[in-house]
């Protein structure tokens, strides 16, 4: 064994560095001991304690660095020693700079993105405007995916991007698909000759579903954000959304959809329309139908009928509202008289626990013709969850509402939500039990799961009482979505769920069984 | 070679102060890290500029991902102005116009947690510390905290092994308050270990910090700390490398880096949440090595938990003076 | 650049926000940068503000 010694004057490295660099060289081959080190007066004193130090050692300053090695000659040299120094520190400069960079702002970021065209916002909503605007500024389309942005900020943004021809899809824009590209919470769909500009997330995310279902495709999926049809909005999005799509060469039918809009705002829409070249298929659930087809538009009953519509539509087939199931007649009547018949007369409660907001609209204006349901998105003022009389009854909430989820995620992205609200809300008096299951990019990974481990659990509660509960669902997803549909539907149906293949028609199915147990039990088939 | 202009994202204060003062002023380039440069100002101060998440004081925080050492090599001359700093080579320039200006002391005008909370902070600090890689002095956390990791072995190295005693010592002559041992001790510390800020600075750093919070939180009551943290500066001086010594001098002062900042706000003052959030910061960032810094600040933590409990409540506080004596050291 | 214009584009995206949205960008192999986004300290000085009003002790 000899000693041998490497100095690098003014040599600067991390103490991290140095640390995992002696213990590689430690294990080089012929290293019987290694000591690395800034020549500190203590770091002498031990490379001395060692037997590490030489004369050399006199000479050097705190600022510089030593290599002290006992090797065996016969196995390796001090250059391979420095060799392997060497080559280690440049790995780790490299392996360093692999990592993706992260600029610290939205402008250095628009610098190292040579070409970049879009900024997706979702940063908290005070801090939202202020960020849109610089994008804005910079020539780039925005979605915005933040809420709490002040209204007034949300008109000044979209003056801004129609006056330079930008999309500032947003605030509370969920769901929207570019160049085949799904941002957001979006599903996996074809690429295709339908082109949507929605200012409801979910109900978005149903229709193009729905269409990739069918067999069809979409060209673009544009987002508005859910205020933009209000009178204080004027439609600014939807009516750029809409006008670019009947501009754009790939798109051959356009779908809205929206909540009913604003009279004055409705009223520039169906303008647009009347001189759209191609077919434009609206659902403004619950809207006025004869509106629409004065402005020569074709209406629709349900999310899932606008998907219908516009796919006939598309390949010149006849079309009529669908208001029925996809499964036969029968096969249906069986189903909720096989559900009835397990409940027993003092369960007669719906909870509806959604966490897509548009598909709990959707279920409080289809379920609302026939019964009371008292929400937090109410048809009525009167019907507010917090007018549920103390002989309760039906209940229907969509738990995407900011109420529900301050401080934490949305529903559809960390279920816990929902699963306290199965534990809280449904009891021995709940008879149905309504949910949808929404797939996609930035959704959870398993929402299917998350809801079938809350039914077994709810199932064994009531088993305890003797009693059992009528679950229903919908998968709002695709075969393409990395959750899978199909995988999705065995799960909920292994936990005894009732899957179908619509919010639309699961609503309906419920909406048939409350109605058949008001009736009371007929002969089960 | 085209100029290679980057902005400044985040300006220190105490540097703004010095750019106001220093119109022009000539620097040299000291040390040249991948991700951090630093400037020699005079003869032993620096201005550190780094492209990573993190600044320190007298420090600027400027963007791109770039490496350093691919632009600039020790010796090169910077121009430094306020608003601009330009190499007279002409390949590298920092413009200042859009910077913020950080804080450098910003935590020492906050009262601190009760010394119950701190010291539950200070046990949930060493449990995750616990299970990172045992690096530096790191493999004596449970030595020195008296703190069992669950049968983990720590394996000790050469430098952790060879000061354990001496550091033992040193967290036991603090905690009885015994100053002047305590600096007799430390000149067995100072420069000791790897990297360009040796480990035991780094564990010295965050005594002296806690140390100037104490004072500042309650001025005249522990008379020794200046004196305390001046012998230690000036010991750094001559016995550590130049950016070790200006670490400890800032330390002395009360100034962090800001991750090292936030996570003694964490674990003093219970803000910014998030410990082991604050505490990988501390771990990943900087040309200093953190591990061995949180190793000094669960130590000097106990310190803190022992003599700031129930400060605050008046009356009590002659009490706790007489139960701790606070000699003066003799330097 | 007009949305018509957008649609005929790769789409290179800034996302400032939720991590997520960024690594299910990535995953689909579309170009994206992840900003470190932090809210802008309100009200803080800034060298801006700091140079202007030494211009303007200069000048005076």
């Amino acid at each position: 064994m000899t000693l041998h010694t490497s100095v690098k004057r003014n040599a600067y490295y991390d103490s991290v560095t140095l640390m995992l660099l002696s213990r590689e060289l430690q294990k080089l081959e012929g290293v019987e001991d290694v000591l690395v080190g800034m020549a500190t007066g203590l770091n002498l004193d031990l490379a001395k304690d060692l037997g590490l130090a030489d004369n050399e050692f006199d000479t050097l300053t705190p600022n510089d660095l030593f290599i002290a090695a006992k090797i065996d000659e016969a196995l390796i040299s001090m250059k391979a020693i420095e060799d392997a120094f060497n080559e280690y520190l440049n790995k780790r400069v490299e392996s360093e700079s692999d990592e993706d960079y992260q600029p610290p702002s939205l402008s250095s970021a628009i610098q190292s993105l040579p070409g970049a065209n879009m900024v997706l916002i979702s940063v908290p909503g005070q801090f939202a405007a202020a960020e849109v605007e610089d994008a804005l500024d910079a020539g780039l389309h925005v979605m915005l995916f933040s809420d709490n942005v002040p209204v007034e900020d949300e008109l000044r943004l979209k003056q801004k991007a129609v006056e330079k021809g930008l999309l500032m899809m947003g605030p509370d824009c969920g769901t929207a698909i570019i160049n085949g590209i799904p941002l957001c919470l979006a599903n996996a769909v074809r690429l295709g000759k339908i082109g949507v500009v929605g200012a409801s997330g979910t109900g978005t995310q149903e229709v193009t579903v729905q269409i990739h279902k069918l067999g069809e495709g979409l060209s673009q999926v544009i987002g508005t954000g859910g205020r933009d049809l209000k009178e204080q909005i004027g439609g600014l999005m939807m009516t750029l959304g809409f006008e670019s799509l009947i501009a754009d060469p790939e798109t051959e039918l356009i779908v809205l959809i929206s909540k009913p809009p604003a009279p004055s705002v409705a009223e520039k829409i169906y303008q647009i329309a009347k001189s759209s070249p191609k077919p434009v298929v609206i659902d403004f659930i619950g809207g006025d139908r004869a509106a629409i087809e004065a402005a020569g538009a074709i209406p629709c009953i349900s999310l899932e009928d606008a998907a219908q519509k516009a796919v006939k539509v598309l390949r010149g087939q006849e079309y009529e509202d669908f208001t029925g199931f996809s499964l036969p007649e029968d096969h249906i009547n069986c189903i909720v008289d096989t559900s009835v018949s397990k409940l027993k007369s003092d369960q007669t409660e719906l909870r509806a626990l959604f966490t897509g907001g548009t598909l709990a609209d959707e279920a409080m204006k289809l379920l609302g013709v026939h019964h009371n349901i008292y929400s937090n998105i109410p048809l009525l003022p009167e019907m507010a969850i917090a007018n549920l009389p103390e002989g309760r009854g039906h209940i229907c909430l969509d738990l995407g509402e900011d109420e529900f989820t301050r401080g934490r995620p949305h529903p559809m992205i960390d279920p816990q939500t929902r699963t306290e609200f199965f534990q809280s809300h449904v009891d021995e008096k709940t008879a149905v039990i309504l949910v949808d299951v929404v797939l996609g990019f930035g959704s959870y990974k398993d929402p299917a799961g998350a809801v079938a481990d809350s039914v077994r659990e709810i199932r064994q509660r009531l088993a305890k009482q003797g009693k059992d509960v009528v679950v229903i669902a919908s998968v709002c997803g695709t075969d393409l979505d990395s959750q899978d549909l199909n995988k999705s539907i065995a799960t909920l149906e292994a936990a005894g769920i009732i899957v179908l293949p619509s919010n639309a028609q699961a609503v309906r199915l419920t909406d048939r069984i409350l109605q058949r147990m008001k009736k009371g039990v007929l002969d089960v088939c | 070679m085209a100029i290679k202009e980057v902005n400044a994202i985040t300006a220190a204060d105490d540097l703004v102060e010095f750019l106001e003062n220093h119109p022009g002023y000539l620097a040299r380039v000291h040390s040249v890290f991948p991700h951090a440069v630093n400037l020699l100002i005079g003869e032993d101060a620096l201005v550190t500029l780094t492209n990573q998440d993190d600044i320190t004081p007298m420090g600027l925080r400027v963007d791109g991902s770039g490496n350093f050492a691919e632009i600039l090599k020790v010796g090169d001359k910077v121009v430094l102005d306020l608003d601009l700093f330009t190499s007279i080579n002409g390949v590298f320039a920092v413009n200042l116009r859009d910077a913020e200006i950080w804080e450098s002391r910003s935590m020492m005008s906050l009262d601190a947690c009760p010394g119950e909370e701190v010291a539950q902070i200070r046990l949930n600090l060493i449990k995750w510390l616990g299970k990172q890689s045992a690096l530096g002095l790191l493999p004596l956390l449970p030595r020195l905290t008296r703190q069992s990791m669950n049968g983990k072995p720590m394996v000790e190295n050469l430098y952790s092994r060879h000061i354990a005693e001496d550091l033992e010592a040193f967290t036991k002559a603090i905690n009885t308050s015994d100053w002047q041992r305590a600096l007799n001790l430390a000149d067995r510390l100072v420069g000791f270990g790897m990297g360009s800020t040796p480990a035991c600075d780094d564990f010295l750093a965050a005594y002296l910090v806690i140390f100037t919070v104490v004072d500042t939180l309650n001025p005249d009551r522990y008379p020794w700390v200046r004196e305390f943290n001046q012998t230690i500066t000036s010991k750094a001086k001559k016995r550590t490398t130049l950016i070790s010594a200006n670490m400890l001098r800032h330390a002395a002062d009360g100034k962090l880096s800001r991750s090292h900042q936030r996570l003694i706000q964490t674990c003093l003052y219970n803000i910014q949440g998030e410990l082991e959030y604050s505490a990988r910061q501390v771990l990943r960032h900087g040309a200093t090595s953190g591990g061995d810094f949180l190793l000094g600040l669960v130590c000097a933590m106990q310190w803190f938990q022992y003599n700031m409990t129930d400060v605050s409540k008046e009356g009590e506080q002659a009490w706790v003076e007489l139960k701790q004596p606070q000699p003066v050291p003799g330097i | 650049m007009s949305v018509n214009d957008l649609f005929k584009q790769e789409l290179k995206i800034v996302n400032l926000g939720l991590k997520s949205f960024h690594s299910d960008l990535k995953s689909q192999g579309v170009t994206t940068v992840q900003v470190n986004w932090k809210p802008k300290a309100g009200g803080k000085k800034n060298m801006l503000s700091l140079l202007g009003k030494i211009n303007k002790v200069k000048q005076s």
